[in-house]
């Protein structure tokens, strides 16, 4: 089933002359992990917004084709009506706590009150979410004193807890420590096991690689890869687009060169594909004196 | 824990559905600007305020930062309003080429004590009412959340601003501002400081609205409450009974200005 | 210029400590990376190397001035600090301004500010933009805005905080470009940052910070040799590092050229046994 389609998109901010995203036809199956690559600029931001239904009514840019989301036009819909069935978490942990309620418990619950979901639902699922989070021995601190990585699993568990077909994630580990990263990568993934359709930007390549079923690379506001990751991350066009390599997709392009990786064999996209490599050319080696 | 002026704390005061506290605090204002008796309307409620501060065990707090913020506010209007009020007549003391009147002495405390009780009864309500709930409860009123959100996000935002002045402070001092010294020294930084604060609320104004956005804040549905903070008839009562005495007081004193008994 | 903390001492109000008995010494012409985990207290050391905040207990020295003994503007002539976030400092409506004030903050002539600024911008590779302003521009663009701001002021020392964060390659490969051209000039550089892979092929020395306390100081060579207690700070080793280990090398690759350099080795004895 087509979750999201996208036919010759094309979206002008307002005052802006040049297209962020240019001639866009995208179809994303529901259940599917897409990655979203690209150069600062390349409109990966932009695509966060339009997939989310945000872009075109809460914007006053310009949009040429068509964006339907589980079969709603998103010409047609407000945010309103989207809220609830496309969950959206953006980079800064900040912003997206409404700040509203007392307690991280009552935070996550804000969300189901918008929607008008009945009280007695209610407790149910915030406590399904914060255990998911791992937030739930914090249900009763003020989000104002958790960490940068707390919040945006709070940011996160409130978006979960609306249960929404479709999730959008802008960048969402660019502002936590490595520790903080890990803990949002690892709720994501668990994700992929449930049938929701996951759009993210990141720029951690290697998480990418292990984790997503398809990505798609931008340049200039247009797609100009689209594939699996070990098609997209490994092709000799990355470079031009701006994007950089794995690390070890690079170590064994320039080994290529020099006969240190195996011919025959695709460029590597995690550290398993690496060993295997580089290995099987030391045993070559070995064997053919 | 403090969010900006809150005091946790778990005393009658804090227990109070804050709307109690909203209509107590507005109707002391009213009673304080606009009562009959204008030294009596003017202390009465500032008393009745730190008294109740004071039984929930939070009139310290309150009364330190009364005194922090009122004292320079204070000195100025005494030597402006006591030296140079154009009422001056009575004369209380000379200092040099400076005659010190009673009038404007007696205006300036006026004022003063006026503060004093508008301060007093409106910490009554900041420094025992989480932000949070206070909107919750206005929520339940039925206003608007659009509404609420409007009027109730600079009392959230506050603690953050605080922060990030810090950071602003930090970061141009870095690039060799001087933000101690003179007075012209003082306003000559204080752009350097202000318009990055103003640029970053707006780009995070953008963001937030987004968040909210998606979390249904606009959802053309009924709203629900996770919880409902506790309201009683009693609090009712007593509600329409601070307006009633605040409306009564206003019309009295209006009558009365109106039949020139001034 | 040498930067030189002797037993730093710092608490927060409210008992949290935060800085436990900190010596270290930045020599000039250094590249080094402060790294560890948040709270791990590292921008709570690094602002007291320009004054920002003062040591309860202990000594800093930048060059032959206490910061004890100066206020963090006078210290902004020998030490330049980017903050992580740049929209917290810019406030001029355009961006060759917005470079000039740190030079004009510390007494430059005119002519002198136009030529620290003109350097700046085109070190950043922002010259075309000069006449933008800085709120035109993307969040990246501002970041290098604000890098460019600090690199004007021309001083011995420079401290970044996570100045690789939403950068991409391109812009990554520029700041790394100027950091080896601030080490041609003799230049001390400290980066505080979470980026590893940028960190071990740009920086000579590591520092770790847990917990208040400064665990590891050693070079970028050395520093990896000891997996658990990265692993234990919360912190990712490198790919190329983790390639490395895991293919037995002796020598641990910080760079693709060091990696390929060890496979040959390795091959040409495999070759020859």
């Amino acid at each position: 089933m087509v979750m999201i389609e996208v036919t010759g998109l094309t979206y002008y901010y307002p005052l802006s002359h040049t297209p962020a995203l240019k001639e866009i036809n995208l179809q994303i199956e529901a259940g599917q992990f897409v990655a979203v690559i690209g150069a600062n600029g390349a409109g990966k931001s932009t695509l966060c917004l339009v997939l989310s239904g945000l872009i075109p009514t809460l914007f006053n840019g310009r949009m040429l084709g068509n964006v339907t989301i589980n079969s709603m036009n998103t010409r047609n819909h407000t945010p309103g009506e989207f809220a609830g069935r496309v969950g959206l978490v953006l980079q800064n942990p900040t912003n997206q706590i409404s700040e509203m309620r007392y307690t991280v418990f009552e935070e996550v619950a804000f969300g189901l009150e918008n929607l008008g979901v009945s009280p007695s639902e209610m407790p149910e699922r915030i406590e399904h979410v914060l255990r998911l989070t791992g937030l739930i021995d914090l249900r009763d601190r003020s989000p104002f004193t958790l960490s940068g990585g707390q919040r945006q699993r709070l940011a996160l568990a409130s978006m979960l807890v609306l249960d929404p077909p479709v999730l959008v994630l802008d960048e969402p580990t660019a502002m936590l420590d490595p520790q903080g990263s890990r803990e949002v990568f690892h709720i994501i993934q668990t994700l992929t096991t449930k049938n929701t359709t996951v759009v993210i930007t990141e720029h951690n390549l290697e998480w990418i690689a292990q984790t997503a079923d398809r990505v798609i690379a931008l340049n200039k506001g247009s797609i100009v890869l689209d594939g699996n990751p070990e098609f997209v991350l490994t092709s000799p066009l990355l470079e031009t687009f701006g994007i950089d390599y794995l690390r070890y997709t690079q170590a064994a392009r320039e080994s290529q060169i020099y006969g240190l990786w195996p011919s025959q064999t695709p460029l590597p996209v995690t550290l398993e594909q690496s060993v295997l490599g580089f290995n099987r050319v030391s045993s070559i080696k070995k064997g053919g004196g | 824990m403090t969010l900006g002026l809150y005091t946790a704390g778990d005393s009658w005061l804090h227990r109070l559905f804050p709307i109690t506290k909203l209509i107590f605090s507005l109707s002391a204002i009213a009673i304080i600007f606009g009562g009959p008796n204008k030294w009596l309307s003017a202390i009465l409620p500032g008393v009745i305020s730190i008294l109740i501060l004071w039984s929930a065990g939070i009139a310290w707090r309150a009364l330190k930062l009364i005194v922090q913020l009122l004292t320079p506010i204070a000195v100025i209007l005494f030597i402006v309003h006591g030296f140079f009020g154009p009422a001056n007549h009575q004369i209380l003391m000379r200092l040099g080429p400076f005659v010190l009147g009673q009038e404007g002495l007696m205006y300036a405390s006026l004022i003063v004590v006026r503060l004093v009780s508008t301060l007093a009864s409106s910490l009554l309500l900041v420094t025992s009412t989480h932000p949070g709930s206070l909107i919750q409860a206005l929520e339940q009123t039925g206003l608007s959340r659009k509404l609420v959100y409007l009027l109730g996000s600079p009392l959230l935002l506050l603690p953050q601003m605080a922060r990030r002045i810090q950071t602003i402070r930090s970061a141009q001092q870095s690039r060799g501002l001087e933000t101690q010294g003179n007075l012209l020294q003082r306003i000559k930084a204080l752009f350097p400081l202000v318009a990055p604060l103003v640029f970053s609320a707006l780009v995070d104004v953008e963001e937030r609205s987004l968040a909210l956005e998606v979390r249904g804040f606009s959802a053309p549905t009924p709203k629900t409450n996770l919880t409902e903070i506790p309201d009683t008839t009693k609090q009712q009562v007593l509600r329409w009974g601070m307006i009633v005495i605040a409306v009564c007081f206003l019309v009295f004193e209006f009558w009365r200005k109106r039949n020139g008994y001034d | 210029m040498r930067i030189c903390a002797e037993n730093i001492h710092f608490t927060y109000p409210g008992n949290v400590k935060v800085l436990d008995n900190i010596s270290v010494t930045l020599n000039p012409g250094e590249k080094v990376a402060l790294i560890g985990a948040n709270g791990s207290g590292k921008t709570t050391f690094a602002r007291h190397l320009n004054g920002l905040l003062r040591p309860q207990s202990g000594t800093v020295w930048v060059g032959d001035w206490k910061t004890s003994e100066h206020s963090p503007a006078q210290l902004a002539q020998r030490v330049a600090y980017v903050f992580q976030n740049p929209d917290e400092q810019l406030f001029r409506q355009r961006v060759w301004d917005e470079v000039a004030f740190g030079p004009q903050n510390l007494g430059y002539s005119a002519s002198q500010v136009e030529n620290m600024v003109e350097q700046a911008l085109s070190l950043m590779g922002l010259t075309n933009e000069a006449n933008f302003n800085p709120r035109d521009l993307n969040y990246s663009g501002r970041k290098r805005v604000s890098l460019a701001s600090a690199l004007a002021m021309q001083t011995p020392v420079l401290i970044f905080d996570e100045p690789t964060a939403s950068l991409d390659m391109k812009e990554k490969k520029q700041f790394s470009k100027v950091l080896k051209t601030l080490n041609l000039e003799n230049k001390t550089t400290l980066i505080i940052s979470h980026d590893m892979d940028f960190v071990v092929e740009n920086v000579d020395r590591i520092i770790l910070m847990y917990e208040g306390k400064m665990i590891h100081d050693t070079s970028t060579k050395h520093f990896f040799k000891d997996k658990e207690l990265i692993e234990n700070s919360g912190l990712v080793i490198p790919q190329l590092i983790r390639l490395s280990q895991e293919l037995n090398h002796l020598d641990l690759a910080l760079n693709v050229e060091q990696f390929i350099k060890e496979r040959e080795r390795i091959i040409t004895t495999i070759k020859t046994e």
